[in-house]
């Protein structure tokens, strides 16, 4: 019966769109669940990019050999309180883009810690001498914070993004789901005539929105390991760890709801 | 064998608040082995009349027992397995599925009634293509077929799971004369084979095979 059934959705050329439909939701959707942890893995490699080569500049610096690399950044800290004379000396430092003062209350002590700002961190080992030359020590600071605060609006922007195209995805696929079934309407009513229990209606119209979706999800895919190839791989070059359990939970959550939720319509109800 | 009692039938809807009579005391009897033909003018209530006999529609007020059983006090389910076992429907406009071939269609009643394995099945569709003679169309789709031979599927169809009650909704509405006589003929034979047949139809030429015919 199941069989007959699927061959008969099968050849309805209007289901064709839909499983097309299918198809290019289910990549979209893989897409969606590989955008953050793309953008993760692509930080990572600007950071570790980034490192690396801050590592071989430092290496050039007898006293900074030992420098954990993830603490590098192109901003020097100075601990020491400057003097007026020495903070417009230091902003004249060629490469020294600014000056700010952070004041820190330490149980009732305010210290002061002064960033020097350099406009590229291969500048760092001129600035440094310049610093001893004036009698000053600095220290590289922490991870810049315009790559931190770039990383964290791009993630953000990214999860929405992700969160978006899964619910768009998932109302898309609902609602075509809906259409497949009102679109049976004739057969539905058929198959009351010839005695059919409910119960065996909506087990057949939900193993044909299955085995629909399931198609979908196959081609889509394979869609999106043709796109996740072409374009992360060989263009961005970057190579993404999906978390393979939640993307087979989520698309399994997307071929079920529609499919549960589509064969409680109101032509059932009669 | 299926005897159809109707005792004081009333059917009325209620549209824009205003009470509609559909069916007023229908009082009748159908037996098996006859062909009963249903007339009357647009809107007297033959198709509604058709719907509560085959369980898909239920009177107001009033009891459809058939064998005995009263039929509209049965739970869905129960209605769904009258049906299935006891009455074969055939409609002006066929319904069959587009997207099946001949024997497929035919196959689809089957498939819920436990007395056929699956090589009892096929033997029955073949032997009911054979009948209707459409064994060479066994494989087409009923778009490829002619209106004449559509019912033909929709009569063996309605055949499949060997019923005593045929219930034929203007069967010949949409045919031309020479397949509207072979439908009538086809119908008429079923009634002499021991089905009841109800019919319910425009067409004058009902009186020419019916051995009854009911006037609403």
């Amino acid at each position: 019966m199941m069989k007959n059934q699927i061959k008969s959705v099968l050849r309805n050329k209007s289901n064709i769109i839909y499983i097309f439909t299918f198809v290019i939701l289910f990549a979209i959707l893989n897409v969606a669940l590989t955008i953050r942890p793309l953008v993760d893995q692509y930080f990572d490699n600007i950071v570790e990019e980034y490192s690396n080569t801050l590592q071989t500049q430092l290496n050039k610096i007898s006293s900074y050999e030992n420098i954990k690399i993830d603490e590098l950044a192109k901003t020097i800290q100075i601990s020491k309180e400057l003097t007026d004379e020495q903070k417009t000396e230091i902003e004249n430092i060629k490469h020294v883009e600014r000056l700010e003062i952070q004041k820190i209350d330490l149980e009732g002590e305010e210290v002061h810690i002064q960033y020097l700002y350099l406009d590229d961190w291969k500048n760092f080992e001129y600035v440094n001498n310049r610093l001893d030359a004036l009698g000053i020590s600095g220290s590289p600071a922490v991870l810049d914070e315009q790559i931190l605060e770039s990383y964290s609006t791009i993630r953000n922007i990214a999860n929405t993004i992700q969160y978006l195209l899964i619910i768009v995805s998932l109302l898309v696929i609902i609602v075509c789901c809906r259409n497949i079934v009102k679109n049976e309407q004739k057969n539905i009513k058929l198959l009351q005539i010839f005695g059919y229990k409910k119960s065996k209606i909506k087990q057949i119209l939900f193993v044909e929105q299955i085995t629909m979706l399931i198609i979908g999800l196959i081609f889509g895919i394979v869609l999106y390991e043709l796109l996740y190839f072409l374009l992360v791989h060989e263009m961005l070059n970057i190579s993404v760890e999906n978390n393979a359990v939640m993307m087979v939970a989520i698309n399994a959550i997307i071929i079920l709801l529609p499919a549960f939720l589509s064969i409680h319509i109101k032509t059932l109800k009669s | 064998m299926s005897k159809i009692e109707i005792i004081d039938g009333n059917k009325e809807y209620v549209k824009n608040k205003e009470k509609i009579k559909i069916l007023e005391n229908i009082n009748l009897k159908f037996e098996s082995g006859k062909l009963y033909g249903i007339v009357g003018e647009s809107g007297a209530g033959k198709t509604t009349l058709l719907n509560i006999i085959g369980t898909l529609d239920s009177f107001t007020s009033g009891k459809v027992l058939i064998d005995g059983q009263d039929v509209i006090q049965l739970k869905e389910d129960d209605r769904a397995r009258l049906r299935m076992e006891k009455i074969g429907f055939v409609f002006q406009e066929f319904y069959l599925n587009p997207n099946m071939t001949v024997e497929e269609n035919i196959e689809q009643p089957m498939f819920i009634n436990e007395k056929y394995d699956k090589t009892s099945r096929r033997e029955r569709t073949s032997k009911l293509i054979e009948t209707v003679n459409l064994t060479p169309r066994r494989k087409h789709f009923p778009k490829e077929l002619s209106g004449g031979e559509q019912q033909r599927v929709a009569i063996a169809r309605a055949l499949a799971n060997e019923p005593d009650i045929i219930l034929a909704d203007e069967p010949t509405g949409n045919l031309d004369k020479e397949n509207e006589k072979r439908i009538f003929e086809m119908l008429q034979s079923l009634s002499k084979g021991g089905k009841c047949v109800i019919v319910v139809s425009h067409s004058s030429k009902i009186e020419e095979y019916a051995d009854q015919v009911i006037k609403l």
